[in-house]
């Protein structure tokens, strides 16, 4: 019997034991080997695993940030309002990035403004996929009438650009959390809906879809064990490049006064605060706008990363 | 053999019987399409009116140029595809009015393999997770399973410690096998092989024909056996038929048909078999132009415009209808008449 290849390590003698013991085994080994590999692969990738600490790092300090921010980012001193970055004259040491015009500690509202960004990007991605890839798979598989009408409605929403509409379904829902949750996925699904649906057209067509459909697969099963996990990279890579999109969306809204409102600490709102100030305390929007260039510029780079870390020709050729 | 061959077939009920098939797709245009350019929808008729009995533990081989529609068939004829119009029986039942329970139960009889090892299999699952689908259809425990998927390996000659592999791991014709090993597992009556061994270099072709001829005499296997190669149709197949252009053109025995070659296209078919012994060559008949678009068919013979042998108007009017030329030997003709 000739042997071929021996695949990473994975068959060695079966190991006696119950069988489902060993194929849990097997699963997590595969699993281990998987992660490993992504591991060595974005080490050799500088930009996507500098983007990864930075992510890291935003993250750590966003789930921290109580322990981590030196003042409460709600309450501040009146008397102590406007002074400047500690390494600039009239700073003060306590307040490393300065305060701002109600005295409230600039570092501090900048790492609680964190969470708003993160969380709000990682909701409204998370729940876009789920509706883009849903529909764009039902509508790839089934084609007929169902692909028809969402294919249309998904040219018709794409035929706005986004700001203009987010702006739109905000001044109508009203500002809030959940509404601009609402408004980013309101649109922000279409972009998923047209991958998964033109991923799932050209999978459709290969002979182990039509082996699954032989062997008796409903449907359903077809799609989900059979097609998703063979797409599934493509998704999160688009995910993550946009959910760098969806946190710019967030900070110009809440610029704009339509998104996160003030006390709370979103950077957009924080930097368009700082605005009327710009020209004796610079550092009150300029700081908020840098985290947001951070923070977007690391995903974006993990983003463009992962896409050739995942890229399966890379792997199987 | 062949004697016997004809007595079985005057004796047996078929197994699969394809009657009047015929399988068109068609483009739609749009609205604006046919009011503004006024178009109609594009129709093509890949496969046209084909009837043919296949008989149990057989090979029926079909042969035919790429775009004929050969693999259609063979997809309608295990309602992969739906057909236009006829219908299939399997063991007597017609299995286009199968409900999705029936369709169940007959998936499990009849099975397929595939041309393209390298797109058949899902590069993201194990060749454990590929053969538990059939067999979890199946039922039986887990344990059950793990002991007959090693089987299976052992079967269609893979080592068991490819049970965790993936199938960029393995060469063509190990994926082959696989493919082989997921169709077996359905434990089925009737397989329709469409090119299975078309993309596989020749010494491996050997061996995958050589493993389902030892599969056919061990589980009584029919086969519906589509391929181009004609050396390969001529050592696996008890009978063949030819297709041109969505349409059966010739039906016998395999020695008939190679020995005695009725229709023109048969003929120039064959003539192209290569052969190192000189006594062995034909004249080679070269056919002038390409195969026409199953879109705008020729009218009447469909091999017509080709065709090297023309009779007369008839050729191009009448459509011939497929006749018995000698015990068993099927051909359409005008020629014969």
């Amino acid at each position: 019997m000739p042997v071929t290849k021996t695949p990473d390590g994975l068959s060695e003698e079966i190991t006696p034991g119950h069988p489902l013991i060993h194929l849990l085994q097997i699963k997590t080994r595969i699993f281990l080997a998987d992660f490993r590999g992504f591991i060595r692969k974005l080490k050799h990738h500088p930009s996507a695993l500098i983007g990864a600490l930075l992510i890291i790092l935003f993250l750590v300090v966003a789930f921290f940030a109580p322990a981590v921010a030196p003042h409460d980012p709600f309450v501040g001193e009146l008397s102590e309002r406007l002074i400047a970055p500690s390494w600039l004259e009239g700073g003060v040491s306590q307040y490393i990035l300065g305060t701002d015009q109600q005295g409230r500690d600039l570092l501090s509202r900048i790492i609680y403004g964190a969470r708003i960004s993160l969380w709000v990007g990682f909701i409204s991605v998370t729940i876009s996929v789920l509706i883009g890839t849903l529909l764009g798979a039902a509508a790839g598989y089934f084609r007929g009438k169902l692909d028809l009408f969402l294919s249309r409605t998904a040219d018709l929403l794409l035929a706005f650009p986004f700001l203009i509409f987010a702006v739109a379904v905000m001044s109508f829902l009203g500002p809030g959390l959940i509404n601009l949750i609402l408004a980013l996925t309101f649109k922000g699904w279409v972009e998923f809906f047209r991958l998964v649906r033109g991923e799932m057209l050209s999978e459709k067509t290969k002979e182990y879809v039509e082996a699954a459909k032989a062997n008796g697969q409903s449907n359903l099963r077809i799609i989900l064990s059979e097609v998703l996990p063979n797409i599934i990279h493509t998704i999160i890579v688009l995910g993550t490049l946009r959910m760098g999109f969806f946190i710019i969306m967030e900070a110009s809204l809440s610029f704009l006064g339509l998104g996160i409102q003030p006390p709370d600490p979103a950077w957009g709102s924080m930097v368009n605060e700082g605005r009327q100030f710009m020209l004796n305390a610079w550092w009150l929007s300029t700081f908020p706008g840098a985290a947001i260039l951070v923070l977007v510029l690391s995903i974006n780079l993990f983003g463009e990363g992962l896409r050739d870390i995942l890229d399966p020709r890379l792997k199987i050729e | 053999m062949a004697a016997v061959e004809k007595e079985l077939i005057k004796n047996v009920k078929p197994l699969v019987k394809i009657d009047g098939i015929k399988k068109y797709f068609t483009k739609k245009r749009s609205f604006l399409e046919k009011k503004l350019v006024r178009t109609d929808d594009i129709i093509v008729k890949a496969v046209d009116d084909v009837s043919l009995e296949v008989y149990p533990g057989e090979t029926l081989g079909l042969v035919g140029e790429s775009g004929c529609g050969k693999s259609t068939l063979g997809r309608v004829v295990l309602r992969l595809h739906e057909p236009t119009m006829g219908k299939v029986t399997f063991g007597g039942d017609d299995i286009t009015r199968y409900s999705k329970q029936q369709m169940k139960q007959f998936r499990s009889n009849a099975q397929i393999i595939f041309q393209n090892p390298y797109a058949s299999l899902n590069p993201r699952k194990t060749v454990r997770n590929i053969l538990s689908v059939p067999l979890k259809s199946q039922g039986g425990d887990f344990i059950k399973r793990e002991q007959e998927i090693l089987h299976l390996l052992d079967r269609v000659g893979l080592n068991k410690r490819h049970i965790d592999s993936y199938p960029h791991q393995f060469s063509g014709g190990q994926r082959q096998r696989i493919g082989i090993a997921r169709a077996l597992a359905m434990q089925p009556k009737f397989i329709v092989a469409d090119e299975p061994v078309s993309a596989l270099d020749v010494s491996v072709q050997a061996q995958i024909i050589n493993l389902m001829q030892e599969l056919q005499e061990e589980y009584q296997l029919t086969y519906l056996f589509i391929a181009h190669d004609l050396s390969v149709i001529n050592y696996v197949s008890d009978r063949v038929a030819v297709m041109y252009l969505g349409k059966i053109v010739e039906l016998a025995t395999t020695e008939e048909l190679f020995m005695h070659p009725l229709h023109p296209y048969t003929k120039a078919l064959l003539s192209a078999i290569p052969y190192v012994d000189k006594s062995k060559r034909r004249e080679r008949i070269l056919l002038e132009g390409s195969v026409p678009s199953p879109i705008n068919p020729p009218s009447g013979c469909r091999f017509h415009t080709r065709c090297y042998q023309k009779k007369g108007k008839i050729c191009s009017e009448e459509i011939p209808q497929l006749k018995e030329a000698a015990p068993g030997h099927m051909v359409s003709c005008h020629l014969l008449d």
